[in-house]
């Protein structure tokens, strides 16, 4: 037993320096060979990078919006009604909203929100265009209770009294106070001047900035800006916990459907949006990623196995002579074989560490120098277990390419392959 | 009992396309140790057949080899493998030594496959290497060594893990005269250090060297000469 150990002990180190001489031997020729490697490699870090980015960006998303507020809207934020129907339902008005309001026990907090999309706000100096007015209350606060930069949220009163105040979304306050301090400052919007109370951290991400391109005013002073055949409200409903989301659901689609006077076999006439309805956006995104990133890594690593595969057969007839004498001096087919199996996986790992390095460059470029602030919820690093996730892949795929040339080699009879010109 | 190799009525065929070729026609032989044996014949005699079998890289189709008392002829792949490693030094025509390898590494290569740790491969391959007159060249690699010592760093890998049977095939079939008598009078002196030693050679003067001449025709022992010493000391 403690001799097969030793056995093996010195078996396998033998074969890792065979491996590395002869790697070294032919550069070229192996950095070629793992080109598949190498590409495959680059795909599965690149989309394991984006994917956990994407992941982080969510639970960013969910800090934002919460697993325990619904969102009554007439649209259907993820389209499961198409928009062609939805369009076609009543508006949601303010008063449906209010009515419902007082109906509601078992909300936590119930408001109204109007949403403004593609408005124009300017300060003194700056103008932004394409941003999201949203007039709401005080109530709405939680949604950016841990986002406040400078200032604060709107207060009750204010809304009460209709008073021309408004919290900026990051992108619109870097905007319009490049290098100033906006809070005190005045924008203007419709016309009229509102006072900066607040501001905002960086919320969004490449997939959804909407939250840092928009401006929060009262919600009372929104439904004087803006026409009463505008229709754009939702009812924000938000439960006292997650668990209780359900029935405060079902409450609320009860006090929908009797305020919009729905006759019980009509059907809803509204949509009651979700975090659950973003998850399965997310979902998709991911599925379409990992879709396309399975398809080009499979073909890829496909392309290097038979590289790999390719180029140990040469290997082993190059080394047939050395195989023999190998035999000869006393080398049992289980040491040949460990030797190349070595010798792919060690190719094979070298190119997943050039691979390595080539991601890392690709998620500095694209982060720092394409869309610098786009990819902040992307890591600047590739992350450990994406890491050790790739040499392991490499290693499992330099043994499948291994195999069959190095069962080759272990077999080689000592006679023939010594005499082997 | 310590017959070191009893060969019995050895046969060894091979399919060559529809053909049988029978390269051994039934050879029993006995070598006992510390003899110094000189196996002649032209080519195609059968001599190269025999010293495979002998060498265990190969197994007679037929009959029995008993190799220190034990039956080697239907051993697998593995098991002759350290047959090999532990009882058989060889020595080609052609060195076989492994290019990128330094002297010190290629006469360790026995003993990696032995299990020998590290540290006492590298120090029972420099003293090889310095019995054998070559304690200068160390860490030479053989295109830098001359033929003569290229041969000399093949014995001390042969040597290594103490076999009990030296195997040359053709020793000084690739060096010069006097080159070739250089490693000849190294192969006497191993054989007077106690060492069992089988040349296979088609040179009458390097088969004069050894104490019993087995000359082979045709796949089967033509005749045998026996000396009472061997030359010149």
């Amino acid at each position: 037993m403690m001799q097969r150990t030793l056995n093996i002990l010195a078996e396998f180190g033998e074969s890792i320096r065979i491996a590395t001489a002869a790697i070294a031997a032919n550069r070229v020729r192996s950095l070629l060979t793992t080109l598949g490697v190498v590409i495959g490699v680059t795909f599965v870090v690149l989309m394991g990078w984006f994917l956990d980015g994407l992941d982080s960006a969510w639970e960013h998303t969910i800090s934002n919006l919460g697993y325990e507020a619904i969102y009554i809207h007439k649209f259907d934020w993820t389209g499961r009604t198409p928009w062609r129907e939805a369009r076609k339902r009543p508006p949601i008005t303010i008063r449906q909203i209010r009515t419902a309001m007082t109906q509601l026990t078992l909300a936590e907090r119930a408001y109204p929100r109007g949403n403004a999309w593609g408005q124009t706000v300017r300060s003194a100096d700056n103008s932004i265009g394409g941003i999201a007015v949203i007039g709401t209350t005080s109530d709405n606060d939680w949604e950016v209770a841990n986002s406040i930069e400078a200032g604060r949220f709107l207060a009750p009163i204010e809304d009460l009294t209709a008073s021309y105040v408004a919290v900026l979304g990051y992108n619109v306050w870097q905007e319009l106070f490049p290098n100033q301090n906006p809070l005190g400052q005045t924008i203007f919007y419709r016309g009229k001047k509102f006072r900066v109370i607040g501001i905002l951290k960086k919320r969004g991400t490449l997939i959804s900035d909407w939250g840092d391109n928009s401006v929060y005013i009262p919600f009372r002073v929104f439904q004087l800006l803006h026409s009463t055949n505008f229709s754009n409200y939702t009812l924000v409903v938000k439960a006292p916990s997650q668990a209780l989301l359900p029935e405060v659901t079902e409450e609320a689609r009860m006090v929908m459907r009797k305020v919009r006077n729905l006759a019980p076999w009509e059907p809803d006439n509204f949509s009651i949006n979700s975090i659950d309805a973003f998850e399965q956006q997310v979902r998709t995104i991911r599925i379409a990623i990992w879709g396309i990133g399975i398809g080009m890594t499979g073909l890829s690593f496909l392309v290097g196995i038979i590289g790999i595969m390719n180029i140990m057969f040469v290997s082993v007839v190059e080394r047939t002579r050395e195989i023999g004498l190998r035999k000869a001096v006393g080398a049992k087919r289980r040491a040949i074989l460990l030797q190349f199996l070595i010798e792919a996986a060690l190719l094979s790992t070298a190119g997943a560490v050039i691979a390595l390095l080539l991601s890392q460059g690709a998620i500095a470029g694209a982060k720092f120098l394409l869309f610098p602030g786009d990819l902040d919820f992307t890591a600047s690093i590739i992350p450990p277990h994406l890491m050790g996730i790739a040499l392991l892949v490499a290693v499992l795929v330099g043994i499948l390419a291994g195999f069959a040339p190095a069962l080759r080699a272990a077999r080689l009879d000592p006679v023939e392959a010594l005499r082997y010109e | 009992m310590n017959t070191l190799i009893h060969l019995e009525n050895i046969v060894r065929e091979y399919q060559m396309g529809e053909e049988v070729v029978r390269a051994l026609r039934g050879v029993t032989l006995s070598i006992e140790p510390n003899e110094y044996v000189a196996i002649m014949g032209p080519s195609g005699s059968g001599k190269s057949t025999l010293m495979n079998i002998i060498g265990c890289l190969d197994t007679p189709t037929s009959g029995q080899y008993f190799l220190e008392g034990e039956d080697v002829s239907d051993l697998d792949d593995n098991e002759l493998a350290e047959i090999r490693n532990k009882k058989i030094g060889f020595v080609f025509q052609t060195f076989h030594l492994l290019p990128r390898y330094t002297a010190v590494r290629n006469v360790e290569l026995p003993l990696i496959y032995a299990g020998v740790p590290a540290d006492e491969r590298y120090e029972r391959a420099v003293a090889m290497l310095a019995k054998v007159g070559l304690g200068d060249r160390l860490f030479h690699k053989p295109n830098e060594l001359s033929g003569g010592q290229r041969q000399r760093v093949a014995i001390a890998r042969a040597l290594i893990n103490n076999p009990s049977l030296l195997l040359a095939d053709e020793p000084t079939g690739n060096l010069d005269s006097r080159t070739g008598t250089e490693i000849l009078a190294l192969f006497d002196e191993l054989w007077r250090q106690g060492n069992t030693i089988i040349l296979v050679t088609h040179e009458p003067h390097v088969a004069q060297h050894a104490n019993r001449i087995i000359h082979i025709l045709d796949g089967q022992i033509q005749k045998e000469e026996s000396k009472t010493s061997s030359i010149p000391v």
